[in-house]
């Protein structure tokens, strides 16, 4: 047992010697994170879309009402914000809906301002391209609510009018339309009313900002495992047989290594804690869980791949597409179905909603047992693959 | 005291030891050649203990090897092909995993073996820094931990330049002087004149051959068919 102190001792003393290097890609591995962070979320919340939709007008007759409502329409901010309004000759129109250069296509016959005031409702006419895209797919939707609504709007004023004249009333028809006109513009202009509505959020209860954090978290300790190879990498064939000889047999070589793994990937993940503050006294059962977990994990692949650079390439590949599969770089509900079932297996899937607990304070037991039980299992797998490679060894 | 007796191994179905027999006094150094993948590394792990033959025994001044695994570790120092070393540590630091009693080093170093091998010269350096001569000399100061009665060599001058060939040769003559038992595997002339006893590795046993056999004349011996 002297003997295995001193290997772990020395290993540990090894260690050390190696973890400036080690911080020092962190360092790196930390800013190369944040800029793409950074970058992302300038892209994803900016506070002008990134997309404006093109609608080309064709005016059939010029007239300067006509050209009035349509400024008043161009003005409104949030149509500035998002449509680009192009007017057009017909052919011109037609050219590009079919080029798919459009989201829409709008036709306004003669007389369509004036229909508006005179309640006659002269039809516009829209047109959409074949294989409509997202905005116009979106427009089309938009439209078809809209002309929903003006329908039932028209049919309650037909109705009142009907209704009034079968009773004999028709000197209250103005009040009544009034009213009817009045509830109508009071749902129509409460805008609010919209966004009464229950809010769902992709990222569960956390802030987009936690969430990315949480998964920003778990990514970092995955790939600062990269930086851990020299500290976890196996044993020569020849070390290992002669460790073996001393009596140091492959079970205690695994758990210095592994020692020496979690400590340095340990120092990382304080290092990141303290700076982003979740790292208190009520955190310290996630992080140590996360840090088990992901150690183990780093462990095991590479146990699996004895050579350096495949090594660190497939624990960055792997890392890279289990945090996508568990929702790390874009939420679960936007990916495809195959990739959310996938995903549901995946440890990184635990190890997120580990992290995501440093910011909510509960973690699930479910969670808990998950993480554990993928602690042991890569343990147990690792030290199989340890124990096969000694007898090919041998 | 070396005995080995109906020494068999296979790798699959391939049989690398075939009802091998081997005996060796006390202060008697033993050289096996033969070509590449004959099977000689195979035995001299299946010697040091790291292999585990399927048939057969291992008997080291009476003690029954594979019965107690512990007799391999005492009774025998191992310098493989390759060193057994940690590369970020210094010199120093390695010695100290196999020599565990600080003081039993520290006079090793002062006036035992490992200052017969010239280790305190650079017994501070990181074994990264060192050349492969001194890595061989660290390895077999490793192998010399706890002064086994049994050495055994596989190929260790093996591309090293002449200086440290002769040196080698130097540390090994004084082992057998102390009375140490060498098994060496060589095809290093310097090496093979020191052997009392040289043989051959055949079809996975061993075969005696003039121990003065050199060049041409020895390697016609790989060859030769056992009928």
């Amino acid at each position: 047992m002297r003997s295995t102190f001193i290997l772990w001792k020395l290993e540990w003393k090894q260690m050390w010697k190696k973890l400036p290097g080690m911080l020092l890609e962190a360092i790196i591995l930390v800013a190369i994170l944040a800029a793409v962070a950074f970058g992302a979320g300038k892209l994803l919340y900016q506070d002008t879309p990134m997309i404006r939709i093109s609608i080309c007008v064709v005016e059939e007759e010029e007239n300067p009402l006509t050209d009035l409502l349509l400024n008043y329409v161009q003005g409104m901010e949030s149509i500035s914000e998002t449509c680009e309004f192009l007017f057009v000759t017909k052919e011109e129109g037609f050219r590009l809906l079919k080029e798919q250069k459009l989201a829409a296509l709008l036709i306004l016959p003669a007389g369509v301002a004036e229909g508006i005031l005179t309640g006659q409702n002269v039809p516009v006419q829209v047109y959409f391209p074949e294989d409509a895209g997202m905005e116009s797919a979106l427009l089309k939707e938009l439209t078809d609510a809209g002309v929903s609504m003006l329908q039932v709007a028209q049919a309650e004023i037909y109705g009142i009018y009907d209704t009034a004249k079968e009773f004999g009333a028709l000197e209250h028809l103005s009040v009544l339309e009034a009213d009817i006109n009045q509830q109508n513009l009071a749902f129509a202009l409460d805008r609010m009313a919209l966004f009464k509505t229950q809010k769902v959020s992709a990222t569960g209860s956390l802030t987009w900002t936690q969430y990315y954090m949480a998964s920003g978290l778990i990514y970092f300790l995955l790939l600062l495992g990269m930086a851990c190879y020299p500290m976890m990498q196996p044993y020569t064939k020849v070390m290992s047989n002669q460790l073996s000889r001393q009596g140091i047999g492959v079970g205690k070589q695994c758990i210095g290594k592994w020692l020496c793994g979690f400590t340095s990937l340990a120092i990382g993940l304080l290092a990141v804690a303290l700076v982003i503050g979740i790292f208190h006294r009520n955190t310290l059962g996630s992080l140590l869980l996360i840090l088990l977990c992901v150690t183990a994990l780093v462990f095991l692949i590479f146990q699996i791949v004895h050579s350096g650079v495949t090594a660190v390439l497939l624990l960055f590949f792997l890392a890279t597409v289990m945090v996508y599969c568990s929702g790390g770089f874009l939420p679960s509900i936007f990916l495809p179905e195959s990739v959310q079932i996938i995903g549901k297996f995946l440890p990184t899937t635990y190890l997120i909603q580990a992290a995501a607990s440093l910011f909510t304070g509960t973690l699930e037991h479910s969670v808990t047992g998950a993480l554990l039980g993928y602690t042991a299992g890569f343990c147990a797998v690792s030290y199989g693959i340890c124990l096969l490679r000694k007898e090919e060894k041998a | 005291m070396i005995e080995i007796e109906n020494l068999s191994t296979a790798y699959g179905k391939k049989q690398i030891l075939n009802g091998l027999t081997l005996y060796a006094d006390r202060g008697e150094c033993v050289g096996i050649v033969g070509p590449n993948g004959c099977g000689k590394s195979t035995l001299l792990s299946a010697m040091a203990g790291v292999l585990r033959p399927k048939r057969g025994t291992i008997h080291y001044y009476g003690k029954d090897a594979l019965a107690n695994h512990k007799v391999f570790s005492k009774m025998t120092g191992y310098v493989p092909q390759e060193n057994p070393l940690l590369p970020e540590l210094s010199v120093y630091d390695n010695l100290r995993l196999w020599y565990p009693d600080k003081k039993v080093l520290e006079k090793e170093l002062e006036e035992g073996f490992l200052q017969l091998l010239g280790i305190p010269v650079f017994v501070k350096k990181p074994v990264s820094k060192l050349s492969g001569g001194m890595k061989k000399r660290v390895s077999i100061g490793i192998a010399m931990a706890g002064m086994p009665p049994v050495l055994i060599l596989d190929e260790p001058s093996a591309a090293l330049d002449l200086v440290c060939k002769e040196d080698i040769r130097r540390y090994l003559q004084i082992y057998l002087e102390r009375k140490g038992t060498v098994v060496i595997t060589t095809h290093e002339e310097s090496e093979l004149s020191l052997c009392d006893s040289l043989y051959v590795m055949r079809e996975g046993k061993l075969h005696p051959v003039d121990k003065m056999l050199r060049g041409e004349k020895l390697t016609e011996q790989f060859s030769k068919t056992d009928a």
